[in-house]
């Protein structure tokens, strides 16, 4: 058993090579990882081969940050308050290649509470866009035929005309 | 260098197609969508197409709350009863002048039978056809007549409709309930039907007439219906808790 003031190390280690020490009860928000730990596959570095050493350190950056425990009740809110300004910030990439590598990671490394929040950044960038400006945003080939897209586009009058 | 920039938008579109073309992660994304997104997007592809009109979609998208943002109004035109103007909230759809019907046909029903819209509560319609209150839930196209309220005990020759008012909260209860308020010669009495007991239940009280004038106006928000009536100081809120249907408690603000 581990004691509580110091926390047991895990290794990880990114696509391009890369290791990072983060503490195992920080790390337990991925489901991935408590997995391997449970099964006792921890012992030596985790290779994440999904995930790349820039991607990675914003996860740990994330998962480091939600892992505070607040003292006391009046702590709890004032941590409540500052985490939410911390995701809002958190999805604030320069790259928006970036967003989709933390959707990828938050999915491989299962961690709910982070692709929630991925998710909905990248649903925020295009709630406002037409249908030609989300194509053209994501390079998505139209595959519809001019009668199929007329036809699909009818279905839904309601909300063209 | 032509075959370089086609590299150079390939690395650039990766990531962003990575998640894309898995039908999760995409799913993940579309699912935290307002609602006209969903229905504007369906033309974006065929996968699209395909996840955003899936039943598991919708089903999966109502767990998810406060997505919707109001689209727009239905505002009862002055002039036509049976027609409203559509005033838009989003720059995508455009505002219709006095070209929206707020009167509709059933398929089903038998034919020449026109529902006129009542009132419109998170997500549900009330309706009138041929003087029965129907319920219209438009997300799965199904419908429920509601029994009329028993007029037994007023004294009928004086009984006026006040107005029938739904009160609906998917967050809160996935129960509705309808208030009517009816006329009597001396006061106004308000009957509930609650969807979850299936019947009309007379409230215990009885309610002044000027207070109730303007209850056909109102709107329900936290628990209770709220409308503004003219007095002599100016406007007057008034509030119909109705948490609990067999006493509504009335308060003015």
């Amino acid at each position: 058993m581990s004691s509580s003031s110091s926390s047991k190390m895990i290794e990880l280690r990114s696509s391009d090579g890369e290791t990072f020490h983060v503490e195992e009860t920080v790390v337990l928000q991925s489901e991935t990882i408590k997995q391997m730990i449970d099964d006792d596959c921890a012992n030596a570095a985790i290779p994440l081969p999904n995930v790349t050493s820039m991607t990675l350190a914003k996860v740990i950056e994330y998962i480091k940050k939600h892992a505070e425990k607040p003292k006391d009740d009046d702590d709890k809110k004032v941590a409540e308050e500052d985490l939410k300004k911390f995701d809002a910030e958190f999805v604030k990439v320069d790259q928006e290649s970036m967003l989709f590598d933390l959707v990828r990671a938050a999915n491989y490394l299962n961690i709910k509470s982070l692709l929630d929040l991925t998710c909905q950044a990248v649903a925020d960038s295009i709630k406002d866009l037409s249908v030609e400006e989300v194509r053209k945003k994501f390079n998505i080939q139209n595959d519809f035929t001019p009668e199929e897209e007329a036809k699909v586009r009818k279905e839904n009058a309601w909300a063209f005309d | 260098m032509s075959k370089n920039r086609a590299n150079n938008a390939e690395d650039y579109y990766a990531q962003p197609h990575a998640v894309l073309k898995n039908d999760d992660l995409l799913t993940e994304i579309l699912i935290r969508l307002p609602i006209l997104c969903i229905c504007l997007f369906t033309s974006v592809s065929k996968q699209w197409l395909r996840i955003l009109t899936s039943p598991d979609f919708t089903r999966n998208r109502c767990q998810i709350p406060n997505l919707d943002p109001p689209v727009g109004l239905f505002v009862s035109h002055i002039k036509h009863v049976f027609k409203c103007d559509f005033v838009s909230f989003d720059s995508r759809i455009q505002s219709r002048k006095c070209t929206v019907e707020n009167v509709f046909a059933f398929a089903s029903i038998e034919a020449g039978m026109n529902f006129k819209i009542v009132q419109s509560c998170n997500g549900l319609l009330l309706c009138i056809g041929s003087g029965w209150p129907y319920v219209y839930n438009l997300s799965t196209n199904l419908f429920k007549m509601l029994p009329l309220p028993d007029y037994s005990h007023a004294d009928s020759p004086y009984y006026i409709n006040v107005g029938l008012i739904m009160a609906f909260d998917p967050i809160k209860s996935l129960n509705y309930k309808v208030l009517h308020a009816g006329q009597t010669s001396s006061h106004i009495d308000i009957r509930t039907y609650c969807s979850k007991i299936g019947n009309w239940s007379m409230c215990k009280d009885w309610f002044p007439f000027f207070d109730l004038f303007h209850f056909k106006g109102a709107i329900y928000l936290n628990g209770a219906l709220h409308w503004l009536q003219i007095a002599y100081f100016g406007l007057k809120h008034y509030k119909l808790n109705i948490e609990e249907h067999d006493h509504p408690i009335l308060t003015s603000i």
